[in-house]
């Protein structure tokens, strides 16, 4: 499989203004997204994950950073990097209700996303905007709705919609499902899973509900203030974490079923501000198997299984089979 | 007597511009001594007018048209303001959701719980404050002494749900209401504040009501768990018992809703919403949305029905089990 | 069309709206068709008639020189209306967009035009208005260009403070995915929900113009005698209160009055009908 983006070193700083603050939302991330996969992005508040998301579509300037979309760098923006971006990668929001203009119809909220396009002819653009919305299942008695008339999971669905007329092949879902009730939720990511069958997009998910990670994604990244600290496929992450946040993480999940227990595995302590962060590991503050080491070097990313990265100081690398035979 | 709070065809209308909106229909909750209750619903389901009302803080346009409260052998609802305020915040505490918008932003939170405090036991301010700041410790605050003098604003969301806590257990009361207690905080926050209420709960030996519209809370935290449905409770029993097998179609789709009982058999979903609490459906609430739904459902509503001694469920299709219990019917298994 | 037949019938809903709509109609009305209307040329001065008490000859009485006034009032409102009208819109065309800019852009931009509209509004308008006018000249034209000038940081605030609400809001962010210039954005995604505050303001604010111009001729130093303005009206015909011919000066009073309260009430209704959650 390919890899459809790549992240290097991406940075993104918010500078508070009036002080010499700055607010580090995300720190030095690297990862890549293949070419048809889900690849999760979990994080609690002050994570990044929504940042990572917005600097991948340029709606936030990076700070720093390389961002290559089907091998082309695209970290500057220009013209020529613009208009493929804007026209192969899309985003789904969270507030179903906010992320639609409250004076367009569903029809036009669609369709205005296709006029940027000025080649295409309005024929073609109208059958677009009718299969976008027969895909997400709006029926036609619902295309001169406003937002305010439409329940919150056809909101969300008129958001889907919007993203995937120009038919992209790239879309960043930020936490598409967390405003919504149980049962909507479950529609919904029916929806996106038959959409990513159908047409094969390539989907970010950025989420902090981590069963609904774990069901819809098939490689994953957790966050915490603004740096990944431990990534690998599902699988690897949940079953076999290693990063004691990881740790914390999926041990504070209630699982909907009283016979698998919570572990007691916690964090001290609340999340610090992303303001001035200190040296060393992020979460030493926090972390039960903290050490001096831990306050003072950034700990190193390692490889602990193929494909399983962790940042931490205690984290053992996998012995790569080629190195014994040849070391 | 057992049963701490007893709740019988609870009623609570709003009465608004384009009509009544009937938002707590004919409600039936109990709760024992010790017990923990988790109360699911989703949104507009009526769960925190519900817990309003037991406490009677519902204000117009919205009234509690009729129903009985009764809390340990006295009907609530039966007493005036001033009786009433011995039960609430002394025998009843509430910790809601949101927890800066409950709190009065102009004062200090040691002084806030102080007052509560005051409000229910005889002495004075500095005792009360003294009091405050042992209850800001005990729900996990650091530097409680410090913390006591900070205004709402000047609180994270986790410190200010905490500073809730402490407001509803300061007069150590029999019964807490947690209503949607942990909406909003992060995952590992969350955590740390149920640990926190189980063990306050547990220590006290006091019984909780938490209403949430999360299964894995209730799942992991409480003994007993009631669905609600358009302000009716439409199921209720214990929990393994419900996780294992739920009975009313509501239940049955959310819980198949949740990603990890997706799995490969895609079960079919429900479409539509709840309806609309001003123009409800005919008998069954439930019934246009039912799988199951006879005539019988459109026309004569169900009536809590127990199939087993400690299970009930409010749907037609269990008529008929007789005493000796037997909760599965063919039809839905 | 579909869209006036919605007016249409949120209008007959609101009977508030619906007056406030008929007076506007008829200072419209009166001001298109004041030469059928008027039985009297507004500028003719008849010495023998002067100072008649109302009647059927003169259903408002007449003036000093003798000019009847009921004409007079019908041809003023071709001035009153005319001046505060042109002067909100253009007020707006020159408040809104800048408002748009300044809310969307910030930084330098948006420090600058708010400083400058603070200046502007800072000093008393009716001050300002006259000093404009006189330094200008007295005409219709600049009356009109002053209080266009004056009013128009009004505009630029509220669409600012709607924008600056909005903008950060994800269907803005979604029309950047979309590929939208940001000229783009601002007219069609933001301006459509900035304009209510300032719409509704704006009806009001005619009312406010045609105080401002009876202010200015009040004091002279509005539209020239003998051209007929419910405010000069006023004033030429206030020594007239003390000798009991109080008509002088109560019709044209009553004139602006109503005028004012027409606008007042149709802006109450705007903010009703211009909710987009008005089903």
């Amino acid at each position: 499989m390919k890899n459809l983006l790549e992240i290097e070193s991406l940075t993104k700083l918010f500078p508070i203004s009036g002080t010499k603050d700055v607010v580090s939302a995300v720190n030095n991330v690297s990862f890549e997204i293949r070419e048809g996969e889900t690849f999760g992005l979990i994080g609690e508040s002050g994570s990044g994950k929504s940042s990572v998301g917005r600097c991948l579509l340029n709606l936030i300037n990076p700070t720093k950073g390389v961002l290559r979309y089907k091998g082309m760098d695209y970290s500057n923006f220009g013209k020529k990097e613009e208009s493929i971006i804007r026209s192969e990668m899309q985003m789904v929001f969270q507030d179903p209700y906010y992320s639609l203009n409250p004076r367009k119809t569903v029809w036009d909220t669609v369709e205005d996303t296709l006029r940027v396009n000025k080649t295409l002819p309005e024929g073609e653009r109208k059958t677009k905007v009718s299969e976008a919305l027969d895909k997400v299942q709006i029926s036609r008695n619902d295309y001169e709705k406003y937002p305010h008339q439409l329940s919150a999971g056809q909101q969300q669905r008129v958001g889907i919609a919007r993203a995937i007329a120009p038919n992209p092949k790239f879309i960043v879902l930020d936490e598409p499902t967390s405003s919504l009730d149980l049962s909507v939720r479950a529609e919904i990511i029916d929806l996106l899973v038959k959409l990513q069958k159908e047409d094969g997009i390539t989907y970010l998910f950025i989420s902090h509900d981590l069963s609904t990670v774990q069901y819809l994604c098939h490689r994953v990244a957790i966050m915490y203030l603004g740096k990944i600290v431990e990534y690998g496929t599902v699988d690897q992450v949940f079953r076999n974490h290693n990063h004691p946040y990881s740790k914390a993480l999926l041990a504070s999940v209630m699982k909907a079923d009283p016979k698998i227990p919570r572990s007691n595995y916690r964090l001290s302590g609340e999340i610090p501000s992303p303001i001035n962060l200190p040296k060393g590991c992020f979460l030493a503050s926090r972390c039960p198997e903290a050490e001096d080491k831990c306050r003072e070097i950034e700990p190193p990313l390692i490889e602990v299984e193929k494909g399983q990265f962790v940042h931490c100081h205690h984290a053992k690398a996998y012995e790569k089979i080629e190195n014994k035979i040849y070391g | 007597m057992n049963q701490l709070l007893k709740i019988e065809d609870l009623h609570t209308y709003f009465y608004v511009r384009k009509g009544v909106s009937k938002i707590v229909n004919g409600l039936n909750l109990s709760v024992r001594k010790g017990e923990l209750l988790g109360v699911v619903g989703e949104s507009g389901s009526g769960k925190t007018v519900a817990a309003m009302s037991i406490v009677d803080r519902v204000r117009t346009p919205g009234k509690v048209v009729s129903g009985k409260v009764i809390y340990q052998g006295t009907d609530l609802r039966g007493l005036n303001e001033s009786e009433l305020r011995k039960f609430r915040g002394k025998e009843i505490g509430l910790i809601a959701a949101n927890a800066r918008g409950n709190l009065n932003p102009l004062i200090k939170v040691g002084d806030q719980i102080a007052d509560v405090y005051l409000a229910h036991n005889k002495g004075d301010l500095r005792e009360a404050k003294q009091r405050a700041i042992e209850m800001l410790r005990a729900v996990g605050i650091n530097g409680a002494e410090q913390r006591a003098n900070a205004y709402p604003h000047e609180l994270s969301g986790g410190m200010a749900q905490r500073v809730m806590i402490a407001l509803a257990l300061i007069n150590s009361p029999n019964l807490l209401i947690a209503d949607d207690a942990t909406n909003g905080l992060d995952v590992t926050v969350q955590a740390q504040i149920m640990d926190l209420i189980l063990d306050i709960v547990e220590k006290r030996k006091a019984s909780g009501i938490f209403i949430t519209h999360d299964l894995g809370v209730v799942a992991q935290c409480c003994d007993e768990i009631a669905i609600m449905y358009a302000g009716q409770i439409v199921e209720k029993g214990p929990v393994t018992t419900f996780f294992e097998e739920p009975q009313h179609p509501y239940s049955q789709n959310l819980l198949n809703s949740l990603p990890e009982r997706r799995g490969k058999e895609k079960k079919i979903l429900l479409s539509g919403g709840l309806p609309n609490p001003l123009e409800l459906p005919s008998g069954c609430l439930f019934h246009p949305r039912c799988p199951y739904a006879t005539e019988k459902c459109r026309q004569e509503e169900p009536s809590l029905v127990k199939v087993s001694e400690n299970y009930s469920v409010k749907c037609h299709l269990f008529e008929g089990i007789t005493e000796e219990g037997g909760i599965v019917d063919e039809k839905l298994a | 069309m579909k869209v006036f037949g919605d007016f249409w019938y949120a209008l007959r809903q609101s009977k508030g709206g619906l007056a406030g709509f008929i007076i506007i109609m008829i200072t419209l009305l009166m001001a298109i068709f004041a030469p059928i209307i008027a039985p009297y040329h507004p500028e003719q001065a008849v010495p023998e008639a002067s100072r008649l008490a109302p009647s059927f000859d003169h259903l408002f009485g007449t003036d000093e020189t003798g000019m009847d006034i009921f004409s007079r009032v019908v041809y003023a409102a071709r001035i009153d209306v005319t001046i505060a009208v042109v002067s909100t819109i253009f007020s707006l065309l020159i408040g809104v967009p800048i408002g748009l800019a300044a809310g969307y852009r910030e930084g330098l931009f948006g420090e600058i035009t708010m400083r400058i509209a603070d200046v502007v509004q800072a000093f008393p308008v009716f001050i300002l208005a006259m000093a404009l006018v006189s330094i200008l000249g007295n005409n219709v034209q600049n009356i009109i260009f002053a209080i266009a000038f004056l009013n128009a940081p009004i505009y630029l605030r509220f669409v600012r403070s709607e924008v600056l609400s909005i903008k950060h809001r994800p269907f803005v962010e979604a029309a950047r995915c979309a590929g939208m210039s940001n000229i783009k954005i601002m007219f069609k995604e933001l301006l459509p929900n900035s304009l209510k505050p300032a719409l509704i303001q704006s009806s009001v604010n005619i009312g406010w113009a045609i105080m401002l111009t009876a202010g200015l001729s009040f004091i002279g130093a509005g539209v020239n005698v003998p051209t007929p303005e419910w405010g000069s009206m006023i004033s030429i015909g206030a020594p007239l209160i003390i000798t009991g011919q109080w008509w002088s000066s109560f019709f044209p009073g009553v004139a602006i009055g109503i005028t004012v309260f027409g606008y007042a009430l149709f802006g109450d209704f705007l903010r009703l009908y211009l909710d987009p959650e008005r089903s």
